[in-house]
């Protein structure tokens, strides 16, 4: 799709400054007994936009925030603050009545296909689940084999279980669920992860093609860069509840501005052995959510962190055009 | 003198009169502070060649024949009682999932000196300071508060470090990796491959490396042997490998990997899926998914062969792989 025809496309879900604080027990026993929580800011003003048609990868270390906010945006968690508007509604808070015929628009993909299959259904009754939920009339055999069909099973396997397949079946199987109320918005939670590079590929094929065949727009949440690559138009970088850069795909591959995209980037080790492996180790672990840092989230260990950057948070910037970037390099 | 020799060895699992031929006729051998990459798709065998070398393989399996030369010993003519000696002092294990691999119930300390107690003779204090260096050594700095931690305390990350300093604990001379931080993401996973490299330059340890990432195979190992369906496809050092790959399946497998420095609109995919080692294809294993395969494939095995500069190759494309051995 080239780069102007997705400026016409309109926005199908937004959201504006959303926020999840999770509370949690600190594990003290005073703590509990005085009723004092750790607040713990798993996504923390979140300001991102789907378009129609459109593929946004949304990319970060385990624990930045990046499921969390792919849940929020389902309405699977209650939204602390800010809005998640799909379609033109304000959907931040609609009752579970009136989300329910939203839903059928929206659906989740999860990580691991072992655990999302019930293993005491076979495929016709997994597949044919949302059509029963939400009285879709029809034959409702014929839906699901055909929905079989698209994802690249033929109908042998109808009857099967979950237990009969490999990883890669079951994640089209998932997949086909996912899609079989016909939904315009489908968010994939690290849908590739637990997959080999040649069932990865045949996946991300699949998934290129439901999109052209259905016009459908993906939320995919991954932590890795390489798969994320091939499906998305744009890419917003996550780091501990912050979107740290947003712009198209192939900008931010080429043109990687925050430093935390930089090093994220160099340390993926490429299959080739005539491109040095340099990678930035990064001293640490990730500051947990529940104890940010004060100004810029990454300046404990940022290589390039200044004075500024400890005592000040830093504004979105647009250092080049459509090129969004947290920063104190770019002020 | 070669640090480990394996010769011949075969694993197989038994279902009923099935057998399952899961490392099949497997022939490699690993010099001192070498690491050795075994890579391929799930299902290739490359854990249970790791876990063979050990005999650490699920009940239902048996290795029938081969030898396991350690130092010059046939791992496989000790006892248990021998091989426990063994296992954790002088070959150790890092497992692919540290959270599974740490006894939930007991501390980290606990955990570790138990290894140190039993192979070394530690013992009260001397044990203690002893983990409080180990957890040092790779990278932990509140080693106090961590080792007083349950797993489940600790971060996928922070485990695999506690498991590192485990199996690094006695100077072992190999350590078998499997897959190390296949469950880590990327920044992570750097702290904990800049970790090991930098403890096995301390120990001159040898590694054999299990992965399926191609990518990370490519950056840290000396030689690489690839396998398919129990045998080894194919094994040179690491730039043969990755520069003039012979065996289709390597190219096919290289092809496959998605780069984030390259955009394609579709992503090429071998074709079919791993073979079952209960019911393997006649000929060469690889032949029903193989692109160049001719009709000698259906019925001839091939036979691991250098075909030159110490790059073996099993596929008779080559010629050479024909000849009975």
């Amino acid at each position: 799709m080239s780069k102007a025809a997705i400026k016409l496309h309109n926005e199908l879900v937004k959201t504006i400054d959303l926020m999840k604080y999770f509370e949690e027990s600190t594990g003290n026993l005073i703590d509990y007994a005085k009723r004092k929580k750790r607040v713990v800011r798993a996504v923390d003003g979140v300001s991102l936009a789907i378009h129609q048609f459109e593929t946004l990868g949304l990319v970060g270390e385990s624990g930045c925030g990046k499921s969390t906010f792919g849940r929020l945006v389902m309405r699977l968690y209650e939204p602390t603050s800010g809005k998640i508007i799909f379609k033109g509604t304000d959907i931040s808070n609609l009752s579970n009545a009136k989300m329910k015929p939203l839903r059928k628009n929206m659906q989740l993909v999860f990580q691991n296909p072992y655990s999302s299959l019930n293993p005491r259904k076979t495929l016709r009754q997994i597949i044919g689940q949302p059509l029963k939920a939400h009285n879709v009339s029809g034959n409702r055999k014929q839906q699901t084999l055909q929905l079989l069909n698209e994802v690249g099973l033929d109908e042998t396997f109808a009857n099967k279980y979950p237990h009969e397949l490999s990883g890669g079946q079951r994640q089209r199987v998932a997949i086909a669920r996912s899609i079989s109320l016909n939904p315009e918005f489908v968010i994939l939670d690290e849908v590739t992860s637990a997959l080999d590079a040649s069932v990865q590929a045949q996946i991300l094929n699949l998934l290129t093609k439901l999109q052209d065949e259905f016009g459908l727009s993906y939320l995919v949440i991954s932590h890795d860069l390489s798969a994320v690559r091939q499906i998305s138009h744009r890419i917003a970088v996550m780091y501990l509840g912050r979107i740290v850069e947003y712009a198209s795909a192939d900008e931010v591959f080429d043109n990687p501005l925050h430093p935390y995209t930089q090093i994220l980037m160099k340390a993926i080790p490429l299959p080739d052995i005539n491109i040095p492996w340099e990678p930035t180790i990064l001293k640490g672990e990730p500051p947990s959510p529940a104890k940010v840092p004060s100004g810029c989230r990454f300046y404990p260990r940022c290589p390039f962190a200044m004075g500024i950057c400890k005592t000040q948070d830093p504004f979105l910037m647009t250092p080049r055009s459509n090129h969004i970037v947290e920063c104190h390099l770019y002020d | 003198m070669d640090l480990l020799r394996v010769q011949g060895l075969r694993t197989c699992f038994f279902d009923g009169n099935n057998e399952a031929k899961a490392v099949d006729d497997i022939t490699f051998n690993l010099g001192y502070k070498e690491i050795l990459g075994l890579v391929g798709e799930s299902g290739a065998g490359k854990t249970l060649t790791g876990r063979s070398v050990i005999r650490l393989i699920p009940p239902t399996g048996r290795i029938v024949a081969g030898k396991i030369l350690f130092k010059g010993r046939n791992l496989l003519d000790l006892s248990e009682d021998e091989m426990r000696k063994i296992r954790g002092k002088e070959i150790s294990v890092i497992q692919q999932d540290p959270l599974s691999a740490l006894n939930p119930s007991f501390k980290i300390k606990d955990q570790m000196i138990d290894v140190l107690r039993l192979h070394l003779g530690l013992r009260g204090d001397e044990a203690y300071s002893k983990v409080v260096q180990l957890l040092r050594q790779v990278g932990i700095s509140d080693a106090i508060g961590t080792m007083n931690k349950y797993p489940h305390q600790l971060s996928g990350g922070m485990c695999q470090r506690v498991m590192i300093a485990v199996a690094f604990s006695c100077e072992p001379s190999l350590v078998i990796a499997d897959e190390p931080t296949t469950a880590l993401d990327v920044i992570t996973q750097l702290q904990i491959i800049d970790l090991m490299k930098m403890v096995q330059d301390k120990h001159n340890t040898s590694i054999i490396f299990v992965t399926h990432n191609m990518g990370l195979a490519s950056k840290i190992c000396d030689r690489v042997s690839v396998m398919y369906a129990g045998k080894i496809a194919e094994l040179a050092p690491v730039s043969k490998i990755f520069q003039s790959p012979k065996h289709p399946y390597t190219k096919a497998l290289l092809k496959t990997i998605p780069r984030y420095d390259v955009k394609a609109r579709i992503l090429y995919s071998i074709k079919g899926s791993m073979a079952n080692p209960a019911y393997l294809p006649s000929g060469c294993s690889f032949h029903p998914r193989c692109e160049e395969a001719m009709k000698t494939c259906y019925d001839v095995v091939p036979m691991l062969t250098d075909v030159g500069e110490e790059h073996f190759v099993s596929c008779l494309l080559f010629p050479e792989c024909r000849r009975r051995r």
